[in-house]
C-alpha cells in the first residue's frame, strides 16, 4: 500500500511540475495586430499613428451626430430648430449626465491626447533610425493637436488635469488644473510646435502656421486670464507671422479663382466650393481644413460620416407646398436638411444691417430664395416662393394672383435662410444622407486677422484693430469701420459674418467669457410659445460646462473637483 | 463457451433451419464471438469478497458491484433466495463463478450487457427443451398465447418469467426463448420480467402469439455519468453532477441542445436568445465572473468542444447531457472549467441488431412575446398629448399626413413579418456488429422566424465508431459535421419600434421600398436590406475526436485523445445599384477559418486492495490550441450589378482586412479516486494550467479539489429501510481558474482607422491603441465549497438531489472603469474578490402510478445569491469601509449587477415645490434626496443622491415539468419560472424615445388630466439619465407536447418497433408585468441586438424505430 501511495505521488508530482522546458509553447506572439511596441519602429509607424490623429481631429466634427451640433446651437447663433424632443435648448439639463459633456470630453482625452502622448513618448528615442525632417514634422503635428485639444477643453471646460506623457497602466488620482496652466501648457507646445512644422505641407496636413494661427488665440485666453497683456503682443506676433507671409504661403484670396470661378458666385463663395478648399486647387486662405471623400476608405463616407453641415443648418425647402398643395422634391443641389441648427434673428438679420451688401451676405452665401421644384405642378415649377405676413403675424406662402394661401410656413425648422458655405456634393451620391463629401475648413487666414484684430482691440490699439478687421470688410465689399466701432460684440459679430458655420462659437463665447450674457440677449424665443429657450434657462454659472460625472465617479484616488453649482 | 458453438447439438440444429435462418445465425455466431473477447476481459476481474448466509439474490447483487457487472437472470428459475456463501480472495470472476454457480447448478454466459445466468438443466446446447412450469392455475384456462422472448439484439432469452397481472399465475421460457401461459381472457395483462432488464406488460387482447423483446435496463442509480475523463455510477459520485432527462424533451421542438436545459436543470439558467437555430445563452450557478466569459465549458464525447457551437449539434443525436456544477467535478477542467461544464455524449451503437430510427416534425413559429408599440388610435392621441405638453404644434411628416388622410395604416410588426415555418427530419442507424459498434445520423432543420429574413437552415450528420481492435486496444472516432446557413438579411427590429402606423415602406409604386418611410433620417425602412440586398452566410464545422484505449496491464490503462475543430465560415453580401439614392453596388466577402485542436494523453490505473479499497488514479496532459484567421474584401460603386459580390473588382474604394488570432494552452492534471466498500467515496485532484494569453510569469495556474461522499444507505442501519432508498452526502471543495479573456488581452493593442489627404487621394493608414496593456494579467480564482444529499424514498417515488454552494472567486478578471483621462475607458485586470452562495434542489416525484396511468413530476429549483467581498481596497473617504468604485457599477457588499440611480419618489405634481432638482417642472420625476455634500441632505438633487437601488438578478427560477402518461398516451407541460431582478427600461419614458417623430411603446404617462404617480410627462427629458426600472419575474409555459405511441400490435406487423406520434407547443403564454422585449433576456429599449423576438412554437411529427 505505502508503495503504491509513494509511486503514485511520484507519478502525480512528475506530470504536474515537468513543464518549464515547454514555456516557449506560451509565448504570445500577436499574428494579426500591432501594439505600440512593433507598431513604433520606424517612420512609416510613426506617421501611422500621426495619421489617426487627423482622423481623430475630424471626428470632432461627426461625433456629434446623433447629438447633432453643441458647438453652435444654444449660442447666440443658433437655436434647436426642431419641435422635438432631441437638442440644446434647455440649459437647466446642461448637467454631467448630459451626454455632449461627455462625448466631447471623451474625445478630447481618447481620441486626441491619447493618441498625441504615445507619439510624443518615442518620437525622441535616439535609436530612431528617421531623418530629422521627418522626426520634426512628425513631432510637430502630434504638439499641435496635443495642444489644440486641450484649448478645446479649457474653453469648454475650464481647467482640466493635464495628461502631458503616455501612460502605461492606469492612474485614479487625476486633479485639475487651473484654466490658466492648461492654456500655458498649450501654448508651449504650439510655441515647440511651432519650430517643427514644416511650412509646405500635403492637402489636409498641419502647416507651421497652423500652429501659429492658434497661438495667437491662445495668447489671447491667456492674457485675459491672466491679465498679463503682454500676451497680446504675443498674439500679434504670431498671427502676423501668419498674415505676413513668414509661417508659409496663405494669404486673404481677393480675386475668384477654381472651376467655380467659372459660375455663378463670388470670391467668398469659391473659397467654399466643392473641390477647391484644400491649398492645392489654389486655396490659400484655408490652413487646415477636414479632409472628406465619398467612397474612399479613410474619407468617411459612411452615413452621417461625412460633412453633416448640411444636415444641421439646411432648413427643409422640401416639406413645403406649393399654392396647389403639391409637395416640394428634395434637390439634388440642396440636399437634405433636418433644420436642427436654427439661426437667431441675430444671425439672420442683425449681423447684416451694417452693411446689407456686404458679400458674405449675397445670394450666393446666404440662399434666401427658395423655388417650387416639384415638375407635377406645372402653375409653380420653377417660380420662387413667396411670403407675406397674414393676420396674424405668420409668414405665409402667397399665390401666383399675389393672395395668401393658408399654408403657414415654419420659419424655425423648414423655412429660413440657408448658408451657402454648408453646400457640396453629397456623400456617395447620396441626396437623402444631408451630408456631403466637401472638405471643412478649420483655419483661414481671415480669422488670423480677426484674431489679431482682438489682440489690437484688447491691448487698446482700436485704430489698428479696425484696420484689421477692415481688411476682411473690404475683401467682403462691406462699408470700413472706424476705430471707434471696434469693441468685443462687434468683433464677435464679424466673426459671426465672417466664420458662421465654420466657428465653433461656443468655445468662442467660453474663450471670451460671453455665453451667458450673450445668450440671454439673442437667443431667448423659444421654439414653442411654453417650451424652454436658451437665453431663459441659462445660470451665469452655465459659463463653464460641467465635467462628466463618470470621470469624477471613476476618479477613486483623488477627488476631482466639479465646476461650481453643478 | 467457443468449443460449446462448435458442439454436436447446435449443428445437428442449424441443418434443419431453412438458408435465410443460417445467414442470420452465422451473423449470431460473429457476435457471440466478439462478445467473447469481452466477456473474457469480464471474467478476468480480480475479485475479493466474503459473504456469509446471504441470498443468492444478495450474493450476485455484491459481487456485481465488486466486479462492475451486471447479472441477469430469472429471480425463480435459478431459486434466487436461496441461501448460500461466497468466499474469494484475489481470484478472477471466472474462476469465483465457476466455483461458486457450478454446485448451484447454474450456467453462466458473458456478454457485453452482463452474465447471464440459467439453470444447468436448460443450458444452451441442450437438445431438449425445459418444459414451461405449470402453475395452478385458479381461473379456467381458455386461451393459450405462444411467444418468444429476446433482448435487442434478438437473442432468446431463457427463464423469463411471465406472470399473469393481479394473479398467481405465471410461467417462464425455455433454451429457444419460447414459452406458453395460458390466460383466462383477453383482458388479461401478461407482466414479462428478467433481471437487469425492463419488466415489460402487454395486454392479451385478440392475439395469441405475443413475441416480446426485453429492454436492458440501464436506468435509475446504475446509470452511468460523465464526469470528465471518465464516467461513474451516479450512486458512486461524489461531485454535485446533474443529469438532463433527455427522453422527456425528445417530443419538444428544440432546435439545439441549450433549449434541452432550459428549465430542466437546477443550477443552469438559459436564456432563449429568439433565433432560430442559434445556441441560447447557458450560465450555471449565477455569475462568477463579470469581463471574463460566464460560458459553461461544453465537452462532447468526452473532448472539450472548443471552437465548436452547440448550434452545431443535432440535439436527436444526444444521449446525454450531464451538467457538473460544483469545483470538485469541475476542477478537473481547470480554468476552463470556472462557469460548471456541460457534458454530451452522443449516441453510440449498443446492440447487435441494426436499430433505426426516423423523427421528424413540423410546425409554425409565431412571436411569442412582442412589446406593445402604439396602434394607430393611440399614436395619433399620443400626438395630441405632446402636443398639449409642448404648448405648439409638434407636426406629422407630409407622409404621414397622406396615410392619414387616405386611411392608409400598417402594423409594424405585421409588415415585417414572413411565413415561419419549421420542419426537421432525423435518421440514424446505431448497432453493434463483430468487434465494431456505430452510430450513423444524419439531419436536416429548416427553420424561420416570423421576422422576414430571420431564416436558418442545418445540414448535420455524425458517425461514431468504435472498434476493439485487439483485447488490449480499442480504437475510435467520434466525429460531427454540421452546415449553419442563415442567409437572409433580416428585418431591421429596432427601426420597426419606430415605425409610425402611417408610414409608408414603399414608393408610391407599391414595389420600390422607400429608403426614409417616414421621410426623418431617424427611422430608417427595417425591410429596406431584406427587399434589396444579398447576404449569403454559412458556416461548416467538422468535429473529429479519434482516441486509443490502451489496455496495458491489469488496471492500468492509457488512453490518448486527439480532437480537431475546424469551422470554416462565408459570409457574402451584396448591395445592388439603387437609382433613387444613386447608390451604386457595393459588396463584400469575407471568409474565415478557426481550428482547435486538442490532444490528450490520459493514464488510468484502478486497484482494488484487500477487497474493499478500491483505487482510482487518472493522469492528463494536454495541450489545446485555437486558430482563427480570416480575410475579408469589399468595394464600393460597383456600376453593373450582374455579377454581384464576385465582381468586386470592378467597384473602387477597396478595402482588404486580414486577421488571425492563436491562443494555447498546456494541462496537466492528476485525480486520484478512493472508495471503501461502496460506501465512502473519497475524490482528490489537482490541476495545473498554463495559458498563452497571461501576461509573461503570470501563464499558469494550479487547482485543486477534494470531495467526499458517504452512501449512507450501504449502512447496515439504512439497508433495510423501507422508506429510503437511497441517501448519499456529498461534500466537495475546489478552486478554478477562469481564463475567460480572449488572446492579445494583456497587450496594448492597436486600431486602424484611416484618412485621406488631398481630394481624390488614395487612403492613409492610421494606427492607434485601444487598450493599455496589462502585463500583470493573470488567472481569476474561484474557490467552492459545496454540501450536497441525494435521497431516494418510498419505493424511489421521490427522487431528490439538493446542493448548497458558496464560491468565493478572487482576483476577478474584471473591466475597471477608469477615469478616461487615462486615454482610455476601462482597463482589464484582476481585481477584488465576490461571493456567491446557492442552494440548487432537483426533485422527481411520481404523483400517481395506478395501472396504466401515472403522473410525474420534475422541478428543479435553484437560487444565488451574489456580493461583491472586497475591490481595491482603497478608502479616500476615510470612512473605515473601503470604498465603493460607482463608475464600475461596483458596491461592497452588493451584487454585482447592481443597480445605482437615485430613488424614485413620485411624479411633481401641480402645486408642488419644485426647487429640488433644477429646471423640474411638474410631470417630472421626483427623486428623494437622500445625501449631500455633507453627507446629509442638502435640498437638492444631486450625484451624492444616488445609491443602489436593486438589482438585476433574480431572487430565484424554477422549472417545472408534469408528465401524464395513459396507456400510449403522454402529456407534458413545462413551467419555466422566474422571480424577481430588475432592469433598466429605457422604452418606459416616451420624453426619451422620441414621442414626438416616431412611434413608442404604449405605456403610461402623465398627463394634467390623468396625474399619475408612477411615471412621468410624454415630454419628460430624463436629465438625470434615471434608469427606469422593471421587475422581470415571469412565469411561463413553455413546453407543451402530448404524443401517442402506436401499440405493438398494430405495428409488429409492419415490422416496426415503436412509432410514436405527437404535437408540441412552445413558449405558449408567458405572465409578466415586464413590458420590453421577452424577459428571459431583459432588454428593455428598441433594440433587441443580435436577439429576436422570442418564437412561440407549434409543431407535430413522428419517431419511428424499426
Amino acid at each position: 500500500m505505502k508503495k503504491i501511495i509513494k509511486n503514485i505521488a511520484i507519478i502525480v508530482f512528475a506530470t504536474l511540475f515537468t513543464t518549464s522546458c515547454k514555456d516557449d509553447y506560451l509565448k504570445e506572439v500577436p499574428l494579426d495586430r500591432f501594439s505600440p511596441e512593433n507598431l513604433l519602429t520606424n517612420e512609416a509607424g510613426y506617421d501611422a499613428a500621426v495619421v489617426s490623429l487627423y482622423q481623430g481631429a475630424r471626428q470632432e466634427h461627426i461625433i456629434a451626430s446623433n447629438n447633432f451640433e453643441y458647438m453652435t446651437v444654444s449660442t447666440d447663433q443658433t437655436q434647436w430648430g426642431r419641435n422635438d424632443s432631441r437638442g440644446n435648448k434647455d440649459y437647466s439639463l446642461l448637467n454631467s449626465n448630459l451626454e455632449a459633456t461627455m462625448i466631447y470630453w471623451d474625445w478630447a482625452y481618447v481620441t486626441m491626447i491619447a493618441r498625441a502622448n504615445l507619439i510624443l513618448a518615442g518620437i525622441d528615442n535616439p535609436s530612431l533610425s528617421i531623418t530629422k525632417e521627418a522626426r520634426n514634422n512628425i513631432k510637430g503635428q502630434a504638439l499641435f493637436f496635443r495642444a489644440y485639444t486641450y484649448n478645446f477643453l479649457a474653453n469648454i471646460y475650464g481647467g482640466v488635469p493635464i495628461v502631458d506623457g503616455r501612460l502605461v497602466e492606469p492612474k485614479f488620482d487625476f486633479v485639475r488644473v487651473t484654466r490658466a496652466e492648461v492654456l500655458r501648457f498649450v501654448a508651449t507646445d504650439l510655441e515647440r510646435a511651432s519650430e517643427l512644422l514644416p511650412l509646405e505641407v500635403r492637402d489636409g496636413r498641419i502647416p507651421r502656421a497652423a500652429s501659429f494661427h492658434l497661438l495667437s488665440e491662445v495668447y489671447i485666453s491667456i492674457g485675459m486670464e491672466t491679465k498679463d497683456a503682454s500676451f497680446y503682443d504675443r498674439s500679434i506676433t504670431a498671427a502676423s507671422k501668419v498674415i505676413n507671409k513668414e509661417a508659409g504661403d496663405y494669404q486673404l484670396i481677393t480675386a475668384r479663382f477654381g472651376p467655380a470661378a467659372t459660375g455663378p458666385g463670388d470670391v467668398f463663395s469659391d473659397i467654399f466650393a466643392q473641390g477647391q478648399i484644400n491649398k492645392s486647387s489654389g486655396n490659400k486662405e484655408v490652413i487646415w481644413a477636414w479632409q472628406f471623400e465619398s467612397t474612399t476608405p479613410g474619407g468617411s463616407f459612411t452615413v452621417n460620416q461625412g460633412n453633416n453641415s448640411i444636415r444641421y443648418w439646411s432648413p427643409q425647402p422640401y416639406n413645403l407646398r406649393s399654392p396647389n398643395g403639391i409637395l416640394n422634391v428634395i434637390a439634388d443641389s440642396l440636399g437634405r436638411g433636418i433644420g436642427v441648427n436654427s439661426p437667431t434673428n441675430y444671425v439672420k438679420y442683425d449681423i447684416w444691417k451694417l452693411d446689407p451688401r456686404d458679400m458674405r451676405n449675397s445670394r450666393f452665401n446666404i440662399k434666401r430664395v427658395f423655388y417650387y421644384n416639384n415638375p407635377a405642378d406645372r402653375e409653380y415649377f420653377g417660380r420662387p416662393i413667396i411670403t407675406r405676413r397674414g393676420a396674424n403675424g405668420n409668414l405665409f406662402i402667397v399665390r401666383n394672383d399675389n393672395t395668401l394661401t393658408t399654408i403657414p410656413l415654419d420659419t424655425l425648422q423648414i423655412y429660413y435662410p440657408l448658408i451657402g458655405k454648408i453646400l457640396g456634393s453629397p456623400l456617395n451620391n447620396d441626396v437623402l444622407s444631408g451630408n456631403t463629401s466637401k472638405d471643412f475648413s478649420r483655419m483661414r487666414v481671415a480669422e488670423t486677422y480677426l484674431l489679431r484684430a482682438e489682440a489690437y482691440f484688447r491691448k487698446g490699439d482700436l485704430a489698428t484693430a479696425a484696420r484689421d478687421i477692415n481688411v476682411i470688410r473690404t475683401r467682403a465689399l462691406a462699408r470700413n469701420i472706424l476705430s471707434s466701432d471696434v469693441t468685443e460684440d462687434f468683433i464677435l459679430d464679424e466673426r459671426s459674418r465672417e466664420l458662421i458655420v465654420e466657428e465653433p462659437r461656443l468655445r468662442t463665447l467660453i474663450r471670451m467669457g460671453r455665453l451667458v450674457d450673450r445668450v440671454r440677449t439673442y437667443n431667448s424665443a423659444p421654439s414653442v410659445p411654453n417650451g424652454p429657450a436658451a437665453g431663459r434657462t441659462i445660470k451665469d454659472f452655465n459659463k463653464f460646462w460641467p465635467i462628466p460625472q463618470k470621470v469624477i465617479d471613476a476618479n477613486t484616488g483623488a477627488k476631482f473637483e466639479q465646476n461650481p453649482n453643478y | 463457451m467457443k468449443k460449446k458453438l462448435f458442439n454436436h447439438g447446435l449443428w445437428l440444429k442449424i441443418m434443419k433451419i431453412s438458408l435465410i435462418q443460417l445467414v442470420f445465425a452465422i451473423c449470431f455466431i460473429g457476435v457471440s464471438y466478439s462478445r467473447d473477447a469481452n466477456a473474457q476481459k469480464v471474467l478476468e476481474t480480480r475479485i475479493s469478497i466474503r459473504l456469509e448466509d446471504k441470498s443468492l439474490k444478495t450474493i450476485l447483487s455484491k459481487l456485481g458491484k465488486e466486479a462492475r457487472v451486471k447479472f441477469m437472470y430469472s429471480a425463480e428459475v435459478i431459486q434466487a433466495d436461496r441461501i448460500n456463501s461466497l468466499n474469494a480472495e484475489n481470484q478472477s470472476l471466472g474462476e469465483v463463478l465457476d466455483a461458486f454457480l457450478s454446485p448451484l447448478n447454474i450456467l453462466y454466459r458473458s456478454t457485453n450487457n452482463g452474465i447471464i445466468l440459467t439453470p444447468k438443466a436448460i443450458g444452451p446446447g441442450q437438445a431438449y427443451a425445459m418444459q414451461p412450469t405449470k402453475t395452478e392455475l385458479t381461473i379456467t384456462a381458455d386461451i393459450v398465447i405462444k411467444g418468444k422472448i429476446s433482448d435487442e439484439k434478438g437473442e432468446k432469452l431463457p427463464g423469463v418469467s411471465i406472470n399473469i397481472k393481479g394473479t398467481t399465475s405465471g410461467s417462464s421460457t425455455d433454451t429457444n426463448g419460447d414459452y406458453s401461459i395460458a390466460v383466462p381472457n383477453e383482458k388479461a395483462i401478461l407482466v414479462f420480467r428478467y433481471i437487469g432488464y425492463l419488466p415489460q406488460e402487454v395486454l392479451v387482447g385478440d392475439r395469441t402469439n405475443l413475441n416480446i423483446m426485453l429492454e436492458v435496463d440501464n436506468k435509475g442509480l446504475e446509470e452511468v455519468v460523465v464526469v470528465g475523463y471518465g464516467t461513474a455510477k451516479k450512486k458512486d459520485l461524489t461531485g454535485a453532477v446533474s443529469s438532463v432527462n433527455i427522453e422527456d424533451t425528445r417530443l419538444q421542438p428544440n432546435t439545439n441542445a441549450s433549449q434541452i436545459l432550459r428549465g430542466t436543470t437546477a443550477g443552469v439558467q438559459v436564456t432563449d436568445n429568439g433565433r432560430p437555430g442559434q445556441a441560447g445563452n447557458i450560465r450555471i450557478r449565477g455569475i462568477n465572473s463579470i469581463s471574463a466569459s460566464t460560458a459553461p465549458l461544453i465537452v462532447l464525447d468526452g473532448i472539450i468542444y472548443a471552437g465548436g457551437s452547440l448550434a452545431d449539434i443535432n440535439p436527436g443525436d444526444i444521449e446525454t447531457i450531464d451538467v457538473l456544477k460544483d469545483a470538485s467535478s469541475t476542477a478537473i477542467y481547470g480554468s476552463l472549467a470556472a462557469n460548471g461544464v456541460i457534458e454530451i455524449t452522443t449516441k453510440k451503437g449498443k446492440t447487435g441488431k441494426p436499430k433505426f430510427t426516423f423523427n421528424s416534425y413540423g410546425g409554425v413559429s409565431d412571436y411569442a412575446f412582442l412589446p406593445k408599440y402604439l396602434n394607430a388610435g393611440q399614436y395619433l392621441a399620443a400626438r395630441k398629448d405632446a402636443e398639449n405638453a409642448a404648448g405648439g404644434a409638434v407636426p406629422f411628416q407630409p407622409v404621414e399626413l397622406e396615410n392619414i388622410a387616405a386611411g392608409n395604416i400598417i402594423d409594424p410588426f405585421e409588415v415585417i413579418r414572413q411565413d415561419a415555418p419549421i420542419s426537421n427530419y432525423e435518421f440514424s442507424v446505431a448497432g453493434k456488429a463483430d468487434k465494431v459498434n456505430y452510430f450513423f445520423s444524419g439531419a436536416y432543420m429548416d427553420a424561420k422566424s416570423p421576422v422576414k429574413g430571420d431564416n436558418f437552415n442545418r445540414i448535420s450528420s455524425r458517425l461514431n465508431l468504435g472498434v476493439q481492435a485487439t483485447d488490449w486496444l480499442k480504437l475510435g472516432v467520434n466525429s460531427g459535421y454540421s452546415s449553419r446557413d442563415d442567409s437572409g438579411v433580416r428585418a431591421n427590429i429596432s427601426a420597426t419600434t419606430y415605425l409610425s402606423p402611417f408610414a409608408s415602406l414603399y414608393m408610391p409604386d407599391g414595389v420600390t421600398p422607400r429608403v426614409l418611410p417616414m421621410d426623418i433620417g431617424l427611422v430608417a425602412n427595417p425591410i429596406f436590406g431584406y427587399l434589396r440586398n444579398t447576404r449569403n452566410s454559412i458556416a461548416t464545422t467538422l468535429f473529429t475526436n479519434v482516441y486509443a484505449d490502451v489496455n496495458i496491464f491489469k488496471g492500468l490503462t492509457y488512453k490518448i485523445n486527439g480532437g480537431y475543430t475546424r469551422t470554416d465560415s462565408k459570409l457574402f453580401a451584396y448591395n445592388p445599384t439603387f437609382a433613387p439614392t444613386n447608390a451604386l453596388g457595393s459588396g463584400s466577402k469575407r471568409t474565415g477559418e478557426s481550428q482547435n485542436f486538442t490532444l490528450e494523453n490520459i493514464v488510468k490505473y484502478q486497484k482494488t486492495i484487500a477487497e474493499k479499497h478500491n483505487l482510482d488514479l487518472t493522469l492528463l496532459y494536454g495541450i489545446y490550441e485555437l486558430d482563427n484567421q480570416f480575410s475579408s474584401l469589399s468595394s464600393q460603386n460597383i456600376f453593373n450589378d450582374a455579377l454581384g459580390y464576385n465582381a468586386l473588382e470592378i467597384g473602387d474604394g477597396f478595402n482588404v482586412d486580414a486577421g488571425a488570432s492563436q491562443n494555447r494552452q498546456i494541462s496537466n492534471m492528476a485525480r486520484f479516486g478512493y472508495s471503501y466498500s461502496s460506501k465512502y467515496f473519497l475524490t482528490l485532484s489537482m490541476r495545473r494550467d498554463g495559458y498563452s494569453a497571461f501576461g509573461e510569469g503570470r501563464k499558469y495556474g494550479i487547482f485543486p479539489a477534494a470531495a467526499l461522499s458517504w452512501n449512507v444507505t450501504e449502512e447496515e442501519f439504512l439497508k433495510n429501510s423501507n422508506y429510503i432508498n437511497f441517501l448519499k452526502l456529498r461534500v466537495s471543495w475546489g478552486r478554478n481558474g477562469n481564463r475567460g479573456v480572449s488572446e492579445y488581452s494583456s497587450l496594448s493593442n492597436i486600431r486602424q482607422s484611416n484618412y485621406v489627404f488631398g481630394d481624390g487621394a488614395a487612403s492613409s493608414v492610421g494606427l492607434f491603441p485601444t487598450s493599455f496593456a496589462n502585463p500583470n494579467l493573470g488567472w481569476e480564482t474561484s474557490e467552492s465549497f459545496n454540501v450536497g444529499l441525494d435521497l431516494e424514498l418510498f419505493s424511489s417515488r421521490i427522487t431528490s438531489s439538493i446542493n448548497f454552494y458558496t464560491t468565493n472567486t478572487f482576483d476577478l478578471l474584471l473591466n475597471q472603469s477608469i477615469p478616461n483621462t487615462n486615454g482610455f475607458e476601462t482597463f482589464l485586470r484582476n481585481i477584488g474578490e465576490t461571493s456567491n452562495k446557492g442552494l440548487e434542489i432537483d426533485l422527481k416525484t411520481v404523483n400517481i402510478k395506478k395501472g396504466d396511468f401515472s403522473w410525474n413530476t420534475n422541478l428543479a429549483f435553484s437560487f444565488n445569491r451574489n456580493k461583491i467581498v472586497k475591490l481595491t481596497g482603497r478608502d479616500i473617504d476615510k470612512n473605515g469601509i473601503e470604498d465603493d468604485d460607482i463608475a464600475s457599477g461596483w458596491f461592497i457588499g452588493k451584487p454585482l449587477n447592481s443597480n445605482f440611480d437615485y430613488i424614485f419618489d413620485g411624479i411633481y405634481q401641480t402645486g408642488d415645490d419644485l426647487s429640488l432638482i433644477p429646471g423640474a417642472k411638474v410631470g417630472d420625476i421626483r427623486f428623494k434626496d437622500i445625501s449631500g455634500p455633507l453627507g446629509v441632505p442638502d435640498g437638492k438633487i444631486t450625484p451624492n443622491d444616488r445609491t443602489v437601488i436593486s438589482n438585476a438578478l433574480p431572487d430565484f427560477i424554477m422549472g417545472i415539468t408534469n408528465i401524464f402518461r395513459y396507456k400510449g398516451f403522454s402529456l407534458s407541460s413545462a413551467f419555466n419560472i422566474r422571480e424577481g431582478g430588475m432592469s433598466t427600461m429605457s422604452s418606459l419614458n416616451p420624453g426619451s424615445n422620441f414621442y414626438d417623430q416616431a412611434n413608442f411603446q404604449d405605456v403610461p404617462y402623465w398627463t394634467p388630466t390623468n396625474p399619475i404617480n408612477t411615471a412621468p410627462r410624454i415630454d419628460y427629458r430624463n436629465p438625470l439619465g434615471y434608469g427606469f426600472y422593471s421587475d422581470r419575474s415571469f412565469v411561463r409555459l413553455q413546453d407543451v407536447s402530448i404524443a401517442y405511441e402506436i401499440p405493438q400490435k398494430l405495428l409488429s406487423k409492419i415490422r416496426i418497433n415503436t412509432l410514436q406520434i405527437f404535437a408540441s407547443g412552445k413558449n405558449l403564454a408567458t405572465w409578466t408585468n415586464w413590458k420590453g422585449w421577452d424577459p428571459e433576456f431583459g432588454s428593455g429599449g428598441r433594440d433587441v441586438g443580435t436577439n429576436g423576438p422570442l418564437l412561440k412554437t407549434f409543431t407535430a411529427g413522428f419517431n419511428l424505430t424499426f
